[in-house]
Parts: structure tokens; C-alpha cells; sequence
């Protein structure tokens, strides 16, 4: 239920508010589920990305990032003792 | 006696092989592929989303400030009721003024269209107009505002960089990389104005020019237009000219309607 409600918001977030508090959200839902960033990321470049004004979707590629190492925390915490 | 259903399990689609993420990224890529296939029908199903999350940020912008002190609210709105009545009969001059004037020139105006997204929620320094081609915007039209600042009149902020049949997108003088040729100054001194992103200008001139903090950077409209101030002016010892961070006199994050108008001053090519 948790996942469900920050993944909601997340999106909500991308259209209803600022970028920054977006970005912010995207970050604490990663660390429920990594692939989140990467897909708010496009969301986001999906709504306002302009080929005119960047050449690179910055915020899928940032959301690509927080997701690969989002990923791998997760790995290296499931491999520890902390998550047994 | 009671028997005992068991739910039929699919070995592919199982709920629990399937995360919230993986869902997510799916709906993303959905939205994607239907921006890129049907970019029309996209627009035309966030519009009501956006006119939506402009509401909520003036209703929470209200909300915040009621929690201003009262005493200040009360002469506050004094103040405002009497200056509400001056420009009421202002407006009624005006209104007669323009009456009188529209027989004139009627085709001084352009095409006004609503802001469907700016900055900060469109964070590459683009607005996003609810009128398209069908409306008559082509691209490269110049898109202006207008500043409430005295003097400023009509502010060039962009020019038309993508146009749908029913949507448009203005990218701005502050988008990075966006060049566009202008003057400073007095003398109007001809300048290059480069976009800094965050409604941010920049540009370089002689330090033997005088520029100074304040004077006003104008950019090509029909003539000469205020675009924005000289609020730093940044010395390199070792360098002939002087850096100049230039602010816009419209700030981007507040833009409702722009009109857009083909000046022929701007040129494509000058968009990134």
C-alpha cells in the first residue's frame, strides 16, 4: 500500500508541483522501489522535454542514475545482515 | 459442505512477479509512445491536468499567505480597495481609449493563447501554449508578455519552436543555449544575449563600454524592446570584456496568456 501511494504521488507530483519537490519524492520511493526514478525521469521528459532547448532528456537520464544505484543499495542490503 | 475455490494463477502475468515499479515505468513509456504517435491527443488529455494544477497552486498560494498577520491583512486590503477604485475608473478610460484606437489599427494585435505549462514545472525554460496551427501560430512567431513594471510595456520572452494542430511551445530567451542578438544601455549597444537557463540571460561586452548594474538589455521585436536588467556585471582581470548576468523584466514562473506575433525579428536558426 505504502508503494502504491508514493508511486502515485510521485506522478502527481511531476504534474501538480515543482520539479525539485518531484525529484525529491522520486528519491525516497526508490528506496521502496528502484525503478521508480527511471520511470518518473521519463515521465516527466514525456510532459516537458523540448529537443529545442536540450539535447539530452536530463531527467530520464538522472532517473536512469538514482534507479542503477537505488538497484544496487538494495542488492548490497539484501546480501547484508540488515535486511535478515 | 463447504468447498474450497482456488484461484486460477497465470504463470506470465502473476501479480506478484510484477512490481509497482515495472508498472510505473510501463505507464511511462505509454505516455511516451503516445506523445511521439498521437502528440494532439496527448496534449489534449493533460491540458485539463495542468489548468488543474494551476488552480491548486493559487489555492495553496492563498493559504499561505492567510497565515500573513491580520492587522497587515486589514490595512492591506484597505489600501487595495482604494487603489481598486482608482484603476476601475482607469480601466474605464482605458477601455474607451482602446475603442477608439482599435478602428485605427486593427491588425496591431496578435494571437493571444493561454499558458498551459511554464517553469518551474516545465523545467527546460519553455511555455507550453493551448493554441495551435489551427489557430494561425506558425513557427518562429515571437511570443511577448506583458510586465507590470512602468515603462515596460510589451516584453519579448521567445520564439515558437514546435507547433501542433491545437498546441505550441515557446522556447524562451533564458532556454540554455538560445542566442539571440539585442542591445544595452543608453547607447544601445549591440550585444549577443545567451540563455542561462532558470529565466536566467547572459552576455558579453566590452569592458571599455561602461555597462553597469540596472541598464536595461533590449532584444529585437518591432524595434527595440525591454527584455531584462543588467543585475551583475562580472569582471575578469585579465579579459578585455565584462560578463553580464541579465534577469527578465516578466519572470517565467508567472506567465498566464502570451501574444504571439510574426515580427521577422527573430530568426529560427537562432533557436538551439
Amino acid at each position: 500500500m505504502t508503494r502504491w501511494i508514493f508511486t502515485f504521488l510521485s506522478f502527481f507530483s511531476t504534474i501538480f508541483f515543482p520539479w525539485i519537490f518531484t525529484v525529491v519524492l522520486a528519491l525516497v520511493t526508490s528506496l521502496l522501489e528502484p525503478l521508480i526514478p527511471l520511470a518518473i525521469g521519463l515521465f516527466a521528459d514525456t510532459l516537458y522535454y523540448s529537443p529545442s532547448a536540450e539535447i539530452i532528456p536530463f531527467f530520464t537520464l538522472y532517473g536512469a542514475i538514482a534507479s542503477i544505484v537505488a538497484s544496487f543499495v538494495r542488492s548490497r542490503l539484501k546480501t547484508s545482515i540488515i535486511m535478515e | 459442505m463447504k468447498k474450497t475455490f482456488l484461484a486460477k494463477r497465470n504463470a506470465i502475468f502473476s501479480s506478484e512477479n510484477i512490481s509497482w515499479g515495472t508498472f510505473a515505468l510501463s505507464i511511462s513509456v505509454l505516455f511516451l509512445l503516445l506523445r511521439l504517435l498521437a502528440p494532439n491527443f496527448f496534449w489534449q488529455i493533460f491540458t485539463p491536468m495542468f489548468r488543474m494544477s494551476e488552480t491548486v497552486s493559487e489555492k495553496s498560494q492563498a493559504i499561505f499567505n492567510s497565515f500573513k498577520d491580520t492587522a497587515e491583512l486589514a490595512s492591506q486590503n484597505e489600501k487595495l480597495t482604494n487603489d481598486n477604485a482608482a484603476l476601475a475608473n482607469e480601466n474605464r478610460t482605458l477601455l474607451q481609449k482602446i475603442k477608439n484606437i482599435s478602428g485605427f489599427a486593427p491588425d496591431v494585435r496578435g494571437i493571444v493563447a493561454g499558458v498551459i505549462a511554464r517553469p518551474p514545472e516545465s523545467p527546460y525554460d519553455t511555455l507550453v501554449l493551448a493554441k495551435g496551427s489551427n489557430d494561425g501560430i506558425e513557427l518562429g512567431m515571437e511570443a511577448f508578455g506583458v510586465s507590470v513594471q512602468a515603462d515596460a510595456g510589451v516584453v519579448p520572452l521567445g520564439v515558437v519552436s514546435m507547433v501542433l494542430s491545437n498546441f505550441s511551445r515557446v522556447t524562451l530567451f533564458s532556454a540554455p543555449r538560445m542566442t539571440v542578438n539585442g542591445w544595452v544601455g543608453h547607447d544601445g549597444l549591440p550585444l549577443s544575449i545567451t540563455g542561462a537557463g532558470a529565466g536566467a540571460m547572459n552576455a558579453s561586452v566590452p569592458r571599455s563600454a561602461g555597462i553597469e548594474v540596472g541598464d536595461i538589455v533590449f532584444a529585437p521585436g518591432p524595434g527595440m524592446l525591454p527584455v531584462g536588467n543588467v543585475i551583475r556585471v562580472d569582471n575578469e582581470p585579465h579579459s578585455s570584456s565584462v560578463a553580464l548576468r541579465i534577469m527578465p523584466l516578466l519572470n517565467p514562473f508567472s506567465i498566464a496568456w502570451v501574444e504571439l506575433r510574426s515580427t521577422g525579428a527573430v530568426a529560427t536558426s537562432t533557436i538551439p
